[in-house]
């Protein structure tokens, strides 16, 4: 009899970067890598496991932006040439390292895995990544999630209920689209959560969300079952609790697993190797040395030092080793448990999708190794939260505490540092829209003020997501979040001051409609 | 290009929308942050409503503890617009915050409305009561499910031991350093981040 059970998790989620107005955009790139890299790596595990019959159940999300991004031609064709230019990249670095018996046959392997990432695109997913997770969740082995209409940290705007109703209810109305299915659980950016929004949770028919640790430890009650029993709000939505050892052992910077000295290394990149000239010529957009995605190099040392040459059949053996380990030590960690409901416990392991093939090279390798010795071993079954639930319906009642799974494990990820860069614009500007809806919410929909509305609608939630303030406050690219979110909200000013004065321009509603181009659905109702 | 015009919007629509602004958010448990912009003819009048007076009546903000009965006390705030981050000892708490001038009479003459902030819990709940709600006599895909407006629990009695079931010490929990989105491995020195 199995001891309880694993619930893996991922999320799949990037910043609205699409630039139609520019020949080509350097961030757009993090959506061509995160193809290659992450999603259609993990496309090819999952056919694999189906293939070889080994049962298994993920729970699953994919933001709306990012399918917004992923369904989209003009992205679609420019991912075609990203790979393209990889493809040339590596057989140029092939030549340049003809003589190298370290790296030569990396650089081989990387325009392989260039060609196979072009011919899947083409050929398994017909250019529409996000369909053929659809066809997961219509095969029984995903359980989609929703989430929110542009990645909005929600705590923050918990004072303007009109942002949280319409975040949510645009989310869940796109992963319907998305999935073709009414999603049973949320994926809460940032695993954000305030007491109350279980409520609008509820209100959008999700029966489930996941918190951090602290967030069902410190809840209004103590849990009985600490993070390894769901906790139930009393209007009935479930909350799920981070399993910390878990996350100890993925992302950790001592003992993580993707920091072992076999694996690939993420930052020695061999674009900060290339002349800047070559590199220019490479990589259109690229200002100064800028990562390519050929990286020949192992961890090595985690504390610095020489590195040396990666080996690719050393990683993939380490991975197998890893998933063994994270699997055995689920096990043990169910073992020593003290039960304290009478519920079998289990742990939840909610990942960013990101995490597999980009950051950490051999990711999709060790979640294949995981779940299929998952579905070999019979102390732990592999089940999604809706799967627990509807064997486990009796949960202790209490509401999780505010929360987040950033820094400090609260909010000022998103609020200090920067981050706070025009946001008090970005609420002031949610007001105007919620004004702006109830007045023009009611005619037709073709209606030039109507779009206009509309637009600023979606100009103003792409201005509401959690990156900008996040890519500010890391320092990873804050210069590029800044112009975006003013950006954004200047469209929106642009639109809610035309509607006012009853002259908007069309031709720029249409620029503006191109630019922005999120939820074409949008009910401009959920902002009253 | 269409887009480059529309940039230059922004600067149009904020320089005609010089309002007060006063906004504090809960960072962690134990900080708050404070972010506030009082424009000078705002200020201005202000000051004359208050009849003038040498030196003018200053700015500052008025933190009033809830709920442990502490008396509130004053941050005189340097210059009319600026942000500051005030640590706390107590976690979970709630606190009423004015912003506004310093009257002769210890008074605050607002400036904007006063905020009523709750920092998240530091700790496990001191209540250990346990309620047990069964899921399974609702289906989320019934819309009764979502339109029940008021709590509907069932009760059992606790199962033998559930109250000796976790000990206090291990609901506690330190969370990762690391944000969202990436690892905590340390980036060489100059390095950066292709994505997020």
């Amino acid at each position: 009899m199995a001891l309880g059970y694993i619930s893996l998790i991922l999320h799949a989620h990037l910043p609205y970067v699409r630039h139609p107005e520019h020949p080509q955009f350097f961030e757009e790139r993090w959506l061509f890598e995160a193809i290659n890299e992450c999603y259609l790596p993990l496309i090819e595990v999952f056919d694999r496991l189906l293939n070889d019959g080994v049962p298994f159940r993920l729970a699953f999300s994919l933001s709306p932006t990012l399918v917004a991004m992923l369904e989209d031609d003009l992205l679609q064709r420019r991912h075609m040439e990203h790979t393209a230019r990889m493809i040339e990249i590596a057989e140029r670095e092939i030549r340049r390292l003809h003589n190298d018996a370290r790296f030569h046959p990396l650089a081989v392997g990387y325009r392989d895995f260039y060609r196979g990432a072009a011919r899947a695109f083409e050929t398994r997913c017909r250019r529409r990544v996000a369909r053929v997770f659809r066809e997961y969740a219509e095969a029984g082995v995903l359980e989609p999630l929703a989430g929110a209409a542009t990645h909005a940290y929600l705590p923050l705007w918990k004072a303007h209920a009109p942002t949280v109703r319409a975040q949510l209810a645009v989310g869940a109305a796109e992963a319907r689209l998305v999935w073709g299915a009414v999603p049973r659980g949320a994926w809460l950016p940032e695993c954000g959560f305030y007491p109350g929004l279980e409520c609008e949770l509820a209100a959008r028919g999700l029966r489930y969300f996941i918190v951090e640790s602290h967030g069902v430890l410190r809840a209004s009650s103590r849990p009985r079952g600490g993070v390894h029993a769901p906790i139930a709000c009393p209007n009935g939505v479930a909350a799920f609790a981070r399993d910390p050892e878990c996350s100890q052992q993925v992302w950790s910077a001592e003992e993580g697993y993707p920091g072992d000295p076999v694996y690939r290394d993420f930052h020695a990149d061999a674009g900060h190797e290339i002349e800047p000239a070559l590199l220019a010529e490479w990589l259109p957009g690229a200002i100064g040395p800028a990562p390519i995605g050929l990286r020949y190099y192992r961890v090595t040392d985690r504390r610095g030092g020489p590195k040396q040459p990666y080996r690719p059949a050393e990683a993939a053996a380490r991975a197998a080793e890893h998933a063994e380990d994270f699997v055995r030590k689920r096990i043990a960690q169910l073992e020593r448990r003290v039960p304290a409901l009478e519920i079998p416990p289990i742990i939840v392991a909610p990942f960013d999708a990101e995490l597999f093939g980009h950051w950490w090279f051999e990711g999709p390798r060790w979640l294949e190794g995981v779940i299929r010795r998952l579905a070999d071993t019979s102390s732990l079954e592999l089940a999604t939260p809706g799967d627990y639930l509807e064997r486990h319906p009796r949960l202790q009642c209490a509401v999780p505490a505010e929360s987040s799974w950033g820094r400090g494990g609260a909010h000022a990820v998103w609020m200090e540092g920067g981050a706070d860069y025009l946001q008090p614009r970005v609420r002031a500007a949610a007001e105007t829209l919620t004004a702006l809806a109830r007045d023009f919410r009611d005619l037709p929909l073709h209606a030039l003020p109507a779009r206009a509305a509309r637009q600023a609608a979606r100009s103003l939630m792409l201005a509401q997501a959690s990156d900008w303030p996040f890519l500010i406050h890391t320092g990873a690219a804050p210069e590029f979040a800044k112009k975006t979110l003013r950006d954004h909200l200047a469209r929106f000013h642009y639109l809610a001051t035309a509607l006012r004065a009853g002259a908007v321009d069309e031709r720029r509603l249409r620029a503006i409609e191109l630019l922005d181009a999120v939820f074409p659905e949008l009910d401009l109702s959920v902002w009253t | 290009m269409i887009s480059d015009q529309l940039a230059g919007e922004f600067d149009a629509a904020t320089a005609a929308e010089e309002t007060v602004e006063f906004e504090v958010g809960a960072l962690d448990p134990y900080r708050l942050r404070a972010r506030w912009n009082a424009p000078a003819d705002r200020l201005a009048a202000a000051q004359a409503a208050l009849g003038g007076g040498t030196p003018p009546a200053p700015l500052a903000l008025r933190f009033h503890h809830g709920g442990n009965g502490a008396p509130p006390y004053d941050v005189f705030l340097p210059a009319a617009a600026g942000e500051r981050t005030f640590a706390f000892r107590r976690g979970g708490a709630t606190y009423r915050v004015e912003f506004g001038l310093l009257r002769p009479d210890g008074a605050i003459h607002p400036l904007a409305g006063d905020i009523t902030v709750a920092t998240p819990p530091a700790a496990p709940s001191p209540r250990d009561d346990l309620l047990i709600l069964d899921l399974g006599r609702r289906s989320v895909f019934d819309a009764a499910f979502v339109a029940v407006p008021k709590p509907c629990f069932v009760e059992y009695p606790a199962p033998p031991g559930a109250g000796v079931g976790i000990a206090p010490a291990s609901l506690v929990c330190v969370p990762l350093a690391h944000g969202s989105g990436a690892p905590d491995f340390a980036a060489p020195p100059g390095s950066v981040a292709p994505w997020p």
